[in-house]
């Protein structure tokens, strides 16, 4: 590292930390990047009596926590709907960005950005599930429970997994992100096995309802580097709103996509329509701002989330995986937790006709030669 | 504390803090023909005109007896603690003190919190007067009367009157200046808390999806056609609530109605029921009865296989399918 002082990212007022992780690389790191940023050691269960401010814009709080939960977990899926299968190396909790749809706002009770900083037991779970049997596969990815390189930047996670997982071929990663960050590509061994994945959206809103994000153009350039390099890109258009005019927008983000990138190097697209619990909503509501597109026709689904009406969310996403489908992506687009019905209403076609959704996705992640 | 004399017509009784004051009814009057005045009532002497803290019944029922004197505690001076705060809030709390043992009703707490609220912060005078009459800082109770507070006066009526209730109040304050709008609706029927919220944020949500005016939403909703229909209150509430939901949802409704017809056209002279999935996310439909016996059974039975032919099956089955929105490419 050069001797260039780095700028706190993300407004971020101060660090916890977990005693029992105070002397791990992860904190060493923090500590030797930002040591500008007053940091506190907790005792343990010191947390809870943490006074932290809810309101970020106020007080930003990095948390490096010993997490003692599992690090490896199936996507929170639903059965009443089909899922990707896709699998969660749990890194952290919360996101630094400011997306008025995001579902981790429902999901999480406080506003701190959390990391698990125990990073022996992380990778020895790691190392149990992926190498007791190395015939087995696993799609793996990062940006569940947070964006996958927000805090790239002040932690090093990501390159500390791409160096872990280059012993595990059996292992393929997806890191998802709203950010252009690529600093982490230098720590890819085999670009073959990992997957670089953007959320996308129509331009009014991703202008609009995300805040702290890379723009669309930045994050497909970044996709370009990224495909350059070997790595797959992945693309997530979740959520898929609806809003005025809609049917522009997601044909201008299609148009962009394939400005930059060729259908061949993209591995997989995500369609999911915009769904929330209904703790979101009150949220949102004290917060005093329920965005425009939140007042729509949405009714109750299968999985205790509002959805909006299916003869409304059909349509729309027919529409977008059509143009996508005619650039080329044709079996590479995929629905994010529908039912075979919308399936069957937007493709033609069902998740077993593929093979099982989960299979199907696991063949394009490994097998990218033949997609 | 020695008891003094005064004559009733004496008093002043029209301080502000006497927010309860209610005319003697006739039992009070005739016990104080009959028994005399068991209860002092509560006065401060101030060296002009004695003012009347607590126990306007008693002086108002006093005045109406010829010669009759009232029995009063005088209020002592304020101690130390209290004699910062303004005079009025010291008698008010004074009139709630003795008024303890009143059950407090939603429109009693509004006229409490009125007289309050415009001397003192909420917070300050919830502090105060809060044990008196059943608030604590956070409790929701005291955050819908906040809410009430915020309305125009001429609605308390409508709460005495049982058409709302404080549980109400934060939805009718978030309509801001358009509650006038819905005021000939509130007016009209008896509204309970969870009806009116579905009213009011059906009508604002689907004013605010069409950037129409609230005024317009109702309008659109068929509500001023409601009014003058000389329904029954409860048939007028239903209309009311099926117009602003339908203002509001109206591809759901859609989807709800064709979905009755139908199923009503294939059940008809049966015994049988059909449901739709929860919000039409799924194309099946669920088929419901009741059997009692051997012979509702086989009954069932032939009724099923009578229906099994009718050609709505198809219709009912791809309802969604057949309602879904077109779209320009």
């Amino acid at each position: 590292m050069g001797t260039e002082r780095l700028a706190v990212p993300w407004n971020l007022s101060r660090v916890l930390v977990d005693a029992a992780v105070a002397d791990s690389p992860m904190a060493r790191r923090v500590a030797e990047r930002f040591p500008e940023l007053p940091r506190r050691i907790l005792k343990p269960d010191e947390f809870k009596a943490e006074p932290v401010c809810e309101d970020r814009a106020r007080e930003s709080v990095l948390y490096l926590k010993e997490y003692k939960g599992r690090f490896l977990r199936p996507c929170p899926g639903t059965r009443k709907y089909h899922c990707c299968g896709y699998q969660i190396i749990h890194i952290g909790e919360n996101c630094p960005m400011d997306c008025s749809y995001c579902i981790l706002k429902a999901y999480f009770r406080d506003n701190v950005l959390k990391m698990w900083a125990n990073q022996e037991d992380f990778f020895r779970a790691l190392h149990e599930a992926f190498g007791a049997d190395r015939s087995r596969r696993f799609r793996v990815g990062t940006g569940e429970f947070t964006d996958s390189l927000a805090l790239e930047s002040v932690t090093g996670h990501t390159r500390d997994l791409l160096e872990f997982l280059g012993d595990y071929p059996n292992v393929v990663l997806e890191l998802k992100s709203k950010l252009a960050d690529i600093s982490w590509l230098p720590a890819v061994a085999r670009p073959d096995r990992v997957m670089a994945a953007w959320s996308l959206n129509a331009p009014e809103i991703s202008g609009v309802e995300e805040s702290g994000v890379s723009t669309l153009t930045q994050r497909l350039e970044a996709a370009k580097i990224c495909a350059e390099a070997g790595i797959g890109v992945c693309l997530h258009f979740d959520p898929v709103i609806h809003f005025p005019g809609w049917e522009k927008g997601y044909a201008q983000t299609i148009d962009m996509i394939f400005s930059k990138l060729k259908p061949e190097q993209i591995v997989y697209v995500s369609l999911g329509s915009f769904r929330y619990m209904p703790e979101l909503a009150l949220r949102m509501e004290r917060r005093g701002r329920v965005p425009a597109y939140m007042i729509n026709e949405f009714v109750r689904g299968l999985d205790g989330k509002e959805r909006l009406l299916r003869s409304l969310r059909v349509p729309q996403l027919r529409f977008i995986a059509e143009r996508l489908m005619r650039f080329g992506l044709a079996r590479k687009v995929y629905l994010c937790m529908e039912s075979e019905e919308v399936w069957m209403d937007v493709f033609g076609y069902a998740p077993k006709n593929l093979g099982g959704l989960a299979a199907h996705l696991g063949a394009l992640a490994f097998d990218r030669e033949r997609a | 504390m020695q008891l003094v004399s005064a004559h009733p017509r004496d008093l002043d009784v029209s301080g502000p803090w006497l927010f309860w004051a209610r005319d003697p009814s006739p039992e009070l009057v005739s016990s104080l023909a009959r028994l005399g005045q068991a209860v002092p009532a509560l006065v401060d002497f101030t060296p002009d005109k004695p003012r009347l803290v607590a126990g306007y019944a008693r002086t108002m029922a006093l005045r109406g007896q010829k010669g009759a004197v009232l029995q009063a505690r005088p209020v002592e001076p304020p101690d130390t603690q209290d004699a910062a705060l303004p005079e009025e809030v010291r008698l008010g709390l004074l009139y709630l003190a003795s008024n303890m043992e009143r059950a407090v009703d939603e429109s009693m707490l509004v006229a409490a919190g009125r007289f309050f609220a415009a001397r003192l912060p909420l917070a300050e005078w919830v502090e105060l007067a809060g044990p008196y009459l059943g608030l604590s800082p956070k409790a929701r109770k005291t955050r819908d009367l906040a809410a009430w507070l915020a309305l125009p006066e001429r609605f308390d009526a409508l709460l005495a009157s049982g058409a709302l209730t404080l549980a109400s109040a934060p939805e009718l304050a978030r309509l801001g200046g358009e509650i006038e709008v819905l005021e000939p609706y509130l007016t009209a029927v008896r509204w309970s808390r969870n009806s009116l919220r579905n009213f009011a944020s059906w009508l604002a949500e689907a004013a605010l999806a069409r950037g129409i005016p609230l005024s317009e939403a109702v309008a659109d909703a068929g509500l001023p056609a409601a009014l003058l229909a000389g329904l029954s209150p409860n048939d007028l509430t239903a209309r009311l609530l099926s117009g602003a939901r339908r203002l509001r949802y109206p591809r759901l409704l859609d989807l709800e109605e064709r979905f009755a017809a139908l199923s009503g056209e294939l059940c008809r002279g049966t015994r049988l029921r059909i449901l739709p999935s929860q919000g039409f996310e799924s194309d099946a439909a669920r088929l419901e009865t009741i059997i009692g016996n051997r012979q509702q059974l086989e009954e069932i039975l032939t009724q099923m296989r009578s229906i099994a032919a009718r050609p709505q099956w198809e219709q009912l089955w791809s309802l969604v399918r057949d309602a879904e929105d077109g779209h320009g490419d």
